[in-house]
């Protein structure tokens, strides 16, 4: 069976009859780099290719720009639109990748990073954990789940932080659970920074980052190890106490705005960092964990100008508006 | 709603519906519209009244006995948006009259409708949001 990839509470294992698509499948397992101690759920992951394509999906359980997924009675069924698919067993442990024999040769390594990323998010929740796309730093007591969309600069405002001493649980992807007690609990995934090259330009030891491979085709950023840069800057767990709604804004006159948010604001935002799938019990246990997590958390929207990380007294006031 | 709909129109919560309540309190999310809403605990007992089916007058009945007769139209107004959202539906059931306790004080009951849907299509399995260009 081979190498066994731990990805949060899961152990995965790949097989595949094509070498070069066992690989696409183990480079996504790979960027998960955080160690979880056991126990892990087992997950298995089989790769082959077929003589045609599968039907497509219609996307009654989510509907992803390049992939559909149908939930069909406990189990779910997902395509792309290269007609790479994926079925998983009732009980989500064993997943079938299929690539058609015709496509082999440009496959597109984003729509198997979309299945595998449909397994493990599914085991995830399976598990107990909701995924959250939010980055989260922490110092002490204090530890904040900062929201932005997809190049809206959680990695940079994470960054700009650790320098001045916070730490971090990652940039992108987390896991949420309602731990001891009924207290939200977070969890990282990976310590790695998906890094813009024009951070060099306020951080100048992330060095020359032109000189890596891009994190994917639909970006300029590449993939950095925290702790490579920042030392002892990476954190596993910690429980979240605030909610930072962030927003560039290059024109603002100021280079620090912040001002409180409202418990339903907080919700709202919140909610639209995780994927509730079309699909009763599954969004009724992601709205278990995320609404009371919500509620526990006090707000804050943070409007940041285009020169604020060249602005130490804007980031020592943010810093206080964190704590 | 009209006041004097007959006890025959029964109206029962849309299985979409995904209700998550916390301190007696409650959000709803309509799997459908991928709007949701926040409710008040009064708001949180009308709508289980709704989970088991019921009718409008049977509504108003029960909160009255809570101590919401002087709120009779806030009431009728809290139907009217759950009507017209069509987060409660026409029920050929009858009332299946499970007990349902008011766990606060009577207040008006308050329905929050959050300003825009969650997204309908995903970036990914993990990613939700939108991107921002470079």
């Amino acid at each position: 069976m081979g190498e066994t990839y731990v990805c949060g509470p899961l152990a995965v294992t790949v097989a595949a009859s094509h070498p070069v698509l066992k690989a696409k499948v183990c480079e996504s397992l790979d960027l998960y780099t955080v160690a979880w101690p056991p126990p892990h759920t087992p997950m298995h992951i089989r790769i082959d290719t077929v003589e045609s394509a599968a039907p497509s999906a219609r996307g009654t359980f989510l509907t992803c720009a390049r992939m559909r997924v149908d939930a069909v009675d406990a189990e779910l069924y997902a395509t792309c639109v290269s007609g790479v698919a994926i079925a998983a067993s009732s009980d989500a442990q064993r997943w079938s990748i299929t690539v058609p024999a015709a496509t082999l040769n440009g496959v597109v390594p984003e729509d198997i990073e979309d299945l595998v990323g449909l397994a493990l998010t599914t085991g995830w929740r399976r598990v107990g954990w909701v995924p959250i796309h939010a980055a989260a730093v922490v110092r002490d007591a204090d530890c904040a789940i900062l929201c932005a969309p997809s190049g809206g600069g959680k990695s940079t405002l994470t960054a700009a932080l650790i320098r001045r001493g916070w730490r971090t649980l990652g940039d992108d992807k987390l896991l949420l659970r309602l731990g001891v007690g009924g207290q939200p609990e977070l969890a990282a995934l990976l310590h790695t920074f998906n890094l813009h090259p024009q951070t060099r330009e306020w951080f100048p030891e992330v060095g020359d980052l032109e000189r890596l491979p891009r994190y994917s085709a639909w970006t300029e950023k590449r993939k950095v190890r925290i702790e490579a840069i920042w030392p002892a800057s990476a954190q596993s767990h910690a429980r979240p106490t605030r909610l930072v709604q962030l927003v560039r804004n290059a024109n603002a006159a100021a280079e620090l705005q912040v001002s409180p948010m409202g418990g339903q604001d907080v919700l709202d935002i919140l909610l639209r960092q995780t994927v509730i799938p079309t699909h009763r019990k599954t969004a009724a246990a992601v709205l278990a964990s995320v609404v009371p997590t919500a509620r526990s958390l006090t707000g804050i929207r943070v409007e940041i100008g285009g020169r604020i990380f060249h602005d130490p007294r804007a980031l020592a006031e943010l810093e206080a508006a964190l704590a | 709603m009209p006041e004097d709909a007959p006890q025959a129109n029964m109206l029962s919560l849309r299985p979409d519906v995904v209700v998550t309540v916390l301190e007696h309190e409650a959000v709803l999310l309509d799997l459908e519209t991928k709007y949701f809403y926040s409710v008040n605990p009064s708001g949180w007992a009308i709508v289980q009244l709704f989970e088991n089916g019921a009718s409008a007058e049977q509504v108003y009945a029960r909160c009255a006995a809570w101590g919401g007769d002087a709120d009779r139209a806030a009431v009728g107004t809290f139907i009217d948006v759950l009507v017209q959202d069509r987060l409660v539906a026409p029920s050929a059931d009858g009332s299946r009259a499970v007990e349902v306790t008011l766990q606060r004080p009577w207040t008006a009951p308050v329905i929050e409708k959050h300003k825009e849907p969650l997204q309908r299509i995903m970036i990914s399995a993990f990613d939700p949001t939108l991107p921002l260009a470079e």
